[in-house]
């Protein structure tokens, strides 16, 4: 029996040693390049009527498994500067033709959760929506790049914050699913979170994000909904606290799409990235906080999308004229010509109250028209 | 305007843990109870992206720098061209590359080895048949049979006994094996 037991291990010993490495990594390169053209008419002064712009994307992804199924991996956005979510190229120069790393992190998944750790949009942006949207994006899209939309938004003011952070997931839980995510630094990117580097400014620090979504179905019907709380530190004792909240609710319909967010501002108004997070936009002071909704349609049928959206934000203001209101009205449609290829059209009714010109101490308010035509490529 | 001196919050060594401990609780408590917990997290804008419209290039966007699935197999993850799960039968051939290999049939899905001596045992020789029984990949798609002969003097060959347990391991070597591959070539959450 012994010399049994013997000669079996040794063929099962060979055996397992022939299986070799199983684990997997795959690198993906992707791209994403589009082209604009707008027309603009709005109350600015030298404004131009037309202008083209470009923008272009490159996703990276390196992701691999383990035999437990524990999914590891990375992910890099490179892209070129002069985007409204990205770094701002300076006007006048050429830096828009730069490329840099947006977006950068490295994340662990599986039955626990996921964590996901580097300069990333954090968990109040993943699990939170706005009014749908089709192709260049109406609310989302790039009118600001355009034309001066003040303190418009249409989501809390650290939607598009990417600064470096690590934020949970948990698993999707019979359709619920939580997040949270701690940011030390809440304008600070890349290596300049060394505490060398740091520099304190008029931002905020130990943020904390937490959200929660529910997505359901229910007789043909699913349900979207989604709420958000971040709460930070001031950087200075001049500063407003950093608290934002939002909720969000989408319920679609064979094609259709209906949907809104209302949100609450205090602390950093404008929803700028890379920094002036205190609102030095306008002359006069602001107190700080902001209210806002929108609400929008879209029906979606094969290569073709169509969406409406209307977004207002009303901002405190204790200058002349009391506090402010921004509103956007927005149309837009996507054609897929093949996989791929794009054409978008989108068309923007801004009237702004707190749009400026540069310098002005009382708000001359804006009001615009824009229509803007993207062709997209992806790969 | 808030007054220049403010009470004291908590600063970010304090409020970590907070986020921590709630992350873990959650995660705690879909580990137990018995709601069905998925793990799905949200999706990438790009990915959103190339899901909606496509890619140039076809297939779910972007290509492979190095690794991953090749399209053709990306296709053909089922069975396609061969008549047993193809996971199992590439599993069964893969664990039994070592031995030299007699018949493999992918549509009856038999695979039979020749005599094999391990080098440490050469007074000691096997053979193994394999058969995959289903399509679908499942534990008891598979069934090995191992036979046994030991040295009866000279260059005759004598039956011997072999323990279940020998067939069952196998069995599983297979089995995990196959996991492996289907893991591998699952499309990427």
């Amino acid at each position: 029996m012994k010399k049994i037991l013997l000669g079996t291990a040794a063929l099962l010993g060979t055996a397992v040693m022939a299986q070799g490495a199983a684990a997997q990594v795959t690198v993906k390169f992707g791209g994403d390049i589009r082209f604009d053209a707008a027309w603009v008419d709005d109350d600015q002064p030298n404004s131009k009527d037309i202008n083209f712009q470009q923008e272009v994307r490159f996703p990276i992804t390196a992701e691999g498994k383990t035999d437990n199924g524990l999914t590891y991996g990375a992910f890099v956005r490179l892209r070129n500067t002069g985007s409204n979510h990205g770094a701002s190229s300076t006007a006048g120069t050429t830096n828009g033709e730069n490329i840099y790393a947006e977006r950068k992190y490295i994340y662990v998944g599986g039955g626990f959760g996921r964590l996901e750790m580097g300069d990333e949009y954090g968990a109040v942006t993943k699990l939170t929506g706005f009014a749908p949207a089709v192709g260049i994006g109406q609310l989302d899209g790039n009118y600001e790049n355009f034309t001066n939309s003040g303190l418009f938004q249409y989501v809390p003011s650290n939607y598009f914050n990417r600064a470096t952070k690590i934020t949970y997931y948990s698993p999707n839980l019979a359709g619920f699913q939580v997040g949270a995510g701690y940011t030390p630094e809440y304008d600070q990117t890349g290596d300049n979170n060394s505490l060398l580097r740091r520099v304190p400014g008029t931002s905020y620090n130990d943020v904390v994000e937490l959200a929660a979504s529910y997505k359901g179905e229910f007789g043909g019907a699913t349900v979207n909904l989604g709420g958000g709380y971040t709460f930070g530190d001031e950087d200075t004792a001049i500063q407003e606290e950093m608290r934002l909240w939002n909720v969000s609710a989408a319920v679609g319909f064979g094609g259709f799409t209906v949907g809104g967010t209302y949100f609450d501002n205090k602390g950093p108004l404008v929803n700028d990235p890379s920094p002036n997070s205190y609102p030095t936009l306008l002359g006069a002071p602001l107190t700080g906080e902001q209210t806002g909704w929108n609400a929008g349609v879209s029906y979606k049928n094969g290569p073709i999308g169509v969406a409406a959206a209307y977004g207002r934000t009303e901002s405190e203001f204790t200058g002349t004229g009391g506090d402010l209101e921004d509103t956007v009205w927005s149309v837009g449609a996507v054609y897929t010509v093949a996989p791929g290829l794009n054409v978008m059209v989108d068309g923007y009714f801004v009237d702004s109250e707190s749009a400026n010109t540069a310098g002005a101490v009382i708000p001359a308010g804006n009001d615009a028209t824009i229509v803007m035509l993207r062709t997209q490529l992806l790969f | 305007m808030p007054s220049i001196s403010k009470p004291q919050r908590p600063t970010g060594l304090g409020r970590f843990p907070l986020v921590v401990l709630a992350g873990t609780a959650l995660a705690v408590l879909g580990g137990c109870s018995g709601i069905q917990s998925t793990p799905e997290y949200p999706k990438d804008e790009m990915e959103r992206q190339y899901e909606q419209y496509g890619s140039l290039l076809g297939g779910e966007g972007g290509f492979n720098l190095f690794g991953g699935p090749r399209r053709r197999e990306n296709t053909d993850q089922g069975s396609a061209g061969i008549g047993v799960n193809s996971y199992l039968w590439r599993a069964s051939l893969d664990t039994l590359a070592f031995m030299p290999v007699v018949s493999a049939d992918p549509f009856g899905g038999v695979i039979l080895t020749d005599w094999y001596s391990p080098a440490d045992t050469p007074n000691e020789r096997f053979k193994v048949n394999v058969y995959i029984l289903d399509r679908q990949l499942r534990a008891d798609g598979i069934r090995v049979a191992v036979f046994r002969q030991q040295r009866a003097g000279g260059t005759e060959w004598r039956d011997s006994a072999v323990t279940p347990e020998t067939q069952r391991q196998l069995e599983d070597a297979i089995l995990t094996r196959a996991r492996q591959l289907r893991l591998a070539s699952a499309p990427q959450s």
